[in-house]
């Protein structure tokens, strides 16, 4: 026997097939549907992909031995040239020594100017490499007290051939390449930080970018402070493109 | 639905986006952005700074255009300069504002194409350093100061010059019909003389109502320049004027001109000149093309027209003038005269009375002989005749030249004729007094009594002498009607008569005189020596008598003998010199004496007895004179006989010593026999004054004073015996100050004008006598 409301619910919809009304065919609204069934699916979807890209860029590698012996020593001498340029002092920009709008830092001087070898990055990594092969570890790294090469020499396997020097190529190219990217970083934010702090209409400001750009890379070269191409070319030169 | 779908897609971007959200802070991107951001703030204020910029600044010519195009569109309200600049500045601020606009929407485009992160309008003015109104006011104003009125002056003369050029080809020379109608106007108030050049130019409004430039909306400088324009063409258009007037003047003036008589004729031979000046100027070789050369002007016509018409009275006036007038001839004249000689009697009214009678005609005559002269056609003759005598009696001018020209024949012939007829009256009346040398010696007092020896300025004055006196009888002559002439005639024979005896009365006087002075020691010693008076008359009158005749003979005067007045003066000033000698030879003690006994007289308050006023009288006779003369005792001192003098007077004021430092006053009223005596202290001048005038009563002075005799009597007749004076005043005290006698006398003058005027009295005569000797301030 049916409910007083279903009965009520008959009759209405008695009536309005009487009165000619259409009757509505789904049981759900959509917003039970949006509620109910798209945005579950859409969240399981997307907890789906994000997990398929983690699964893709961490998941455990063996290499091989003259990989590892070749990546420690690679590893050692970029490391010497990292501590050598200074880098790891500006961890961030703050680091900086300024003097009026003007940076006045004799250690970033020195990175700035020690950077210019990251615009030559190709010697850069045979030079690298070539100090890699020849690094002798010291006792005591948990390696053998061998260079490359007369690892190479007991094991003929470990020799490099095109393939393995191309990695070792690339390998150090991708740490210059950070390291370039550090130093563009901090050359930025000083070149931001100087036209923040120039006055309005000053000789070093210009309606022209790539003109305003060289003003600002002159100066700062003047003050020993020499910009990466990347940096000081973003607007091309002061005759060639810009604004 | 769609805001469902809106919603998931937002979730799956914030699920992605990630990465993407970490780069937006890099530094790079942060410094291009500040580096974009500065950059287009320099570009903001270079371009700002070129907005007004001479060379390229597009928005300055921009800027130019629009006040141009702005000033041309709505020439009216732009046409004061001055409102105009004021619209403009409006207008090229909000110019500049747009400009603004646009400009910062460039550098904002280009910050953005150069920039990662968006730059706003906050961070750009952020690095121009300045808040974007701060910017945009600083623009303005710098624009304003710099840039705004060099646009205005540039866009104004550029639309002034494009205005002018579309507007200045309008102004031109208007037809002779439109010319013709506009000049006639200003000429129509004034037809009979010329317009001035100021009138012509006065006609600026009315050309540029013809030449439609009046209606046309105009910046006021092109106004300004199409005035001068239409002003030029109206100075064209007064010289050729002048021209044609001048023509007309030089043809007025020309004699053959003044020949024409009527007006018709005149205003032909102008009109012929006007137009001769017209075909020359049309001849004229070097003239310039450009310029229109109008025929005769309608307003010259009309100047013609009443220029002719004066010009037909001015010739017939200075014909007038010039032609002597012929009639009315003497023997009109003398008729109309003789007809009414009482009418004709002043020459005057004799001109007024011959004018009347004579100028229509005269005028008629001399008129008929102009208009004969002319050479006019008989059949118009009359009607000119009459058109020409009523110019006369219209026209001021013509009046007058024939008034003068008639005049003058009416003149000539009255004087000719009232010489004659003057001639024959006075013949007449002087044929009475041929026979009359002199005046007699009564008839010569008389004269000089009555005020009149002297030259008769007019008959009337002598009328008297001729009906009153013997030996003039003309009265018959006199009664009958005569000229004016005549009557000079025998005014100038009496005068004849009167003048001898004016100079020889007045000869005997001034020896009466002269010989006083000379025997003042004479007489002094006479005295000295008790010569009586009746003997020292006899010398006096003597010496008088020799003296006179020897002036008659060599003056060669009818006048033998002395005239009685004459005599009566001698008398008069033997009898002052004699008492004036005696008083100054008198004893100071006798005078006091009798001056004590005066004072008790008056203080009885009576009236004098009979006997005492024998005792004071100055016998006037010979005999009694010959009597005082031989008792030589009895002589009277001056002060004495002032003192009876005064007696006798109506009224009489004694001032005398009482003692010491006080003084009294007597008043005598005459007739009326009262008396008033009060004293005083001679020391005490103002309060000395007060009592002396105070002691005389008015109302019983006004009494006394009309109890007088008459003065005057016909012929002599009832005249006062020659004791003339009303009020005696004498001073017999020395203590009385000389400054109280004065203030005395000035308020006893000022009381008897006073009395005699309410009264209507003749003024009383007051004589004032005083002790020799008396004390000064």
């Amino acid at each position: 026997m049916a409910k007083p409301g279903q009965e009520r619910a008959q009759i209405r919809r008695i009536q309005e097939r009487a009165k000619g009304r259409p009757e509505s065919v789904f049981a759900v609204s959509p917003n039970d549907v949006l509620v109910q069934i798209a945005l579950p699916l859409v969240l399981i979807l997307a907890i789906a992909t994000r997990l398929l890209m983690a699964s893709s860029q961490s998941g455990p590698s063996v290499m091989d031995l003259w990989k590892q012996y070749l990546l420690m020593r690679m590893d050692a001498v970029s490391g010497e040239w990292e501590r050598d340029s200074g880098l790891p002092e500006f961890v961030s920009f703050d680091r900086i020594q300024w003097e009026g709008a003007w940076p006045a830092d004799a250690r970033f001087s020195d990175l700035c100017t020690r950077a210019q070898e990251l615009t030559h990055s190709s010697s850069l990594t045979s030079n690298l490499l070539e100090r890699s092969l020849a690094y002798v570890p010291e006792a005591g790294e948990g390696d053998l007290v061998l260079s490359y090469h007369e690892l190479v020499e007991h094991y003929p396997e470990m020799a490099l051939d095109e393939e393995r020097r191309e990695f070792a190529l690339n390998h150090l190219e991708q740490r210059c390449r950070k390291w370039h990217a550090r130093v563009e970083n901090l050359q930025w934010e000083v070149v931001g930080q100087c036209v923040a702090l120039l006055p309005a209409g000053d000789e070093h400001l210009d309606k022209n970018l790539a003109t305003q750009m060289a003003l600002l890379s002159r100066e700062l070269e003047g003050r020993g402070v020499p910009l990466l191409p990347s940096v000081r070319e973003e607007y091309g030169t002061a005759t060639g493109e810009g604004q | 639905m769609i805001r469902h779908v809106g919603s998931m897609v937002f979730v799956v971007l914030l699920l992605l986006g990630g990465r993407s959200g970490a780069e937006e802070s890099s530094p790079k991107m942060r410094a291009k952005q500040l580096l974009a951001a500065r950059s287009a703030a320099e570009g903001l204020i270079e371009g700002r700074d070129q907005m007004g910029a001479d060379s390229g600044g597009s928005t300055a010519v921009l800027i130019e255009k629009r006040l141009h195009d702005a000033m041309l569109d709505d020439s009216k309200t732009h046409a004061d300069p001055k409102e105009s600049r004021g619209l403009c500045r409006e207008r090229t601020n909000d110019e500049v504002l747009q400009a603004l606009n646009v400009l910062e929407v460039n550098v904002l485009e280009s910050a953005a194409q150069h920039s990662p992160l968006p730059v706003s309008r906050e961070v750009l003015f952020d690095s121009v350093g300045v808040s974007r109104e701060s910017f945009r006011k600083a623009a303005l104003e710098h624009y304003a100061e710099r840039h705004a009125d060099r646009l205005f002056t540039q866009a104004r003369k550029r639309a002034v010059e494009r205005q002018l050029r579309e507007t200045s080809l309008r102004v031109g020379y208007p037809p002779q019909d439109h010319l013709n109608v506009m000049l006639s106007e200003i000429a129509e108030k004034k037809p009979a003389k010329p317009l001035r050049r100021a009138d012509i130019l006065s006609c600026e409004q009315a050309l540029e109502e013809n030449l439609g430039i009046d209606k046309l909306v105009l910046l006021s400088e092109v106004r300004t320049r199409l005035s001068q324009l239409a002003l030029q063409v109206l100075g064209e258009i007064a010289d050729q004027y002048a021209g044609q007037a001048d023509a007309l003047k030089k043809a007025a003036d020309a004699s053959e001109t003044a020949a024409l008589v009527s007006s018709e004729r005149i205003a032909a031979r102008l009109l012929s000149a006007a137009a001769s000046r017209v075909e020359q100027d049309r001849s004229e070789p070097n003239r310039d093309a450009a310029t229109t050369l109008y025929d005769v002007f309608a307003c010259v016509r009309l100047l013609v027209e009443a220029q002719s018409l004066e010009l037909e009275k001015r010739f017939l006036s200075l014909h007038a003038a010039g032609t002597d007038c012929m009639w009315p001839t003497d023997v009109d004249i003398d008729k109309t005269i003789r007809a009414d000689i009482k009418g004709h009697r002043a020459s005057e009214a004799s001109r007024t009375l011959l004018r009347d009678a004579f100028q229509a005609e005269a005028a008629r005559r001399i008129v008929t002989g102009y208009v004969e002269g002319g050479g006019i056609p008989d059949g118009s003759r009359d009607a000119l005749v009459q058109r020409l005598v009523a110019h006369v009696t219209d026209d001021e001018a013509c009046r007058k030249a024939f008034e003068a020209s008639i005049q003058k024949r009416l003149d000539a012939g009255a004087t000719a004729v009232r010489e004659t007829i003057s001639a024959m009256q006075a013949e007449d009346m002087l044929a009475e007094l041929a026979s009359v040398e002199r005046l007699g010696e009564r008839t010569v007092d008389w004269l000089y009594e009555t005020e009149r020896l002297g030259v008769f300025k007019s008959l009337e004055a002598a009328e008297e002498v001729l009906r009153s006196k013997e030996g003039l009888r003309v009265r018959a002559v006199l009664e009958s009607p005569r000229l004016e002439e005549a009557d000079a005639l025998l005014l100038e024979r009496l005068n004849a008569l009167v003048v001898p005896a004016e100079v020889a009365h007045k000869k005997q006087r001034s020896l009466i005189q002269k010989l006083a002075r000379e025997w003042q020691n004479a007489l002094k010693q006479d005295v000295a020596e008790g010569v009586s008076l009746s003997s020292i008359r006899k010398r006096w009158r003597a010496e008088i008598d020799a003296r006179y005749t020897n002036w008659v003979a060599s003056a060669a005067s009818v006048y033998v003998t002395l005239f009685p007045s004459s005599v009566a003066e001698l008398e008069k000033v033997l009898r002052q010199h004699y008492v004036s000698v005696v008083e100054s030879q008198s004893v100071e003690v006798k005078t006091t004496e009798k001056a004590m006994d005066a004072t008790q007289e008056i203080e009885t308050d009576q009236r004098p007895t009979e006997i005492e006023e024998k005792k004071l009288n100055v016998p006037d006779d010979e005999e009694s004179s010959a009597a005082s003369d031989s008792g030589g005792s009895e002589a009277v001192t001056p002060m004495e006989e002032a003192l009876m003098f005064a007696r006798r007077a109506p009224v009489s004021l004694v001032l005398s010593d009482i003692g010491p430092g006080s003084c009294e006053l007597r008043v005598s009223y005459g007739e009326l026999g009262r008396q008033r005596a009060v004293q005083f202290a001679p020391d005490a001048a103002d309060a000395a004054v007060d009592t002396i005038v105070g002691g005389v009563d008015p109302k019983t002075l006004l009494e006394a004073l009309s109890l007088r005799r008459p003065r005057k009597g016909f012929l002599g007749i009832g005249r006062r015996s020659p004791d003339p004076v009303d009020v005696v005043v004498v001073v017999e005290s020395r203590q009385v100050r000389y400054r109280t006698m004065v203030r005395v006398r000035e308020h006893l003058g000022a009381l008897l004008e006073e009395v005699s005027k309410a009264e209507g009295l003749d003024l009383p005569e007051m004589e004032w006598t005083a002790a020799s000797e008396m004390p000064s301030e």
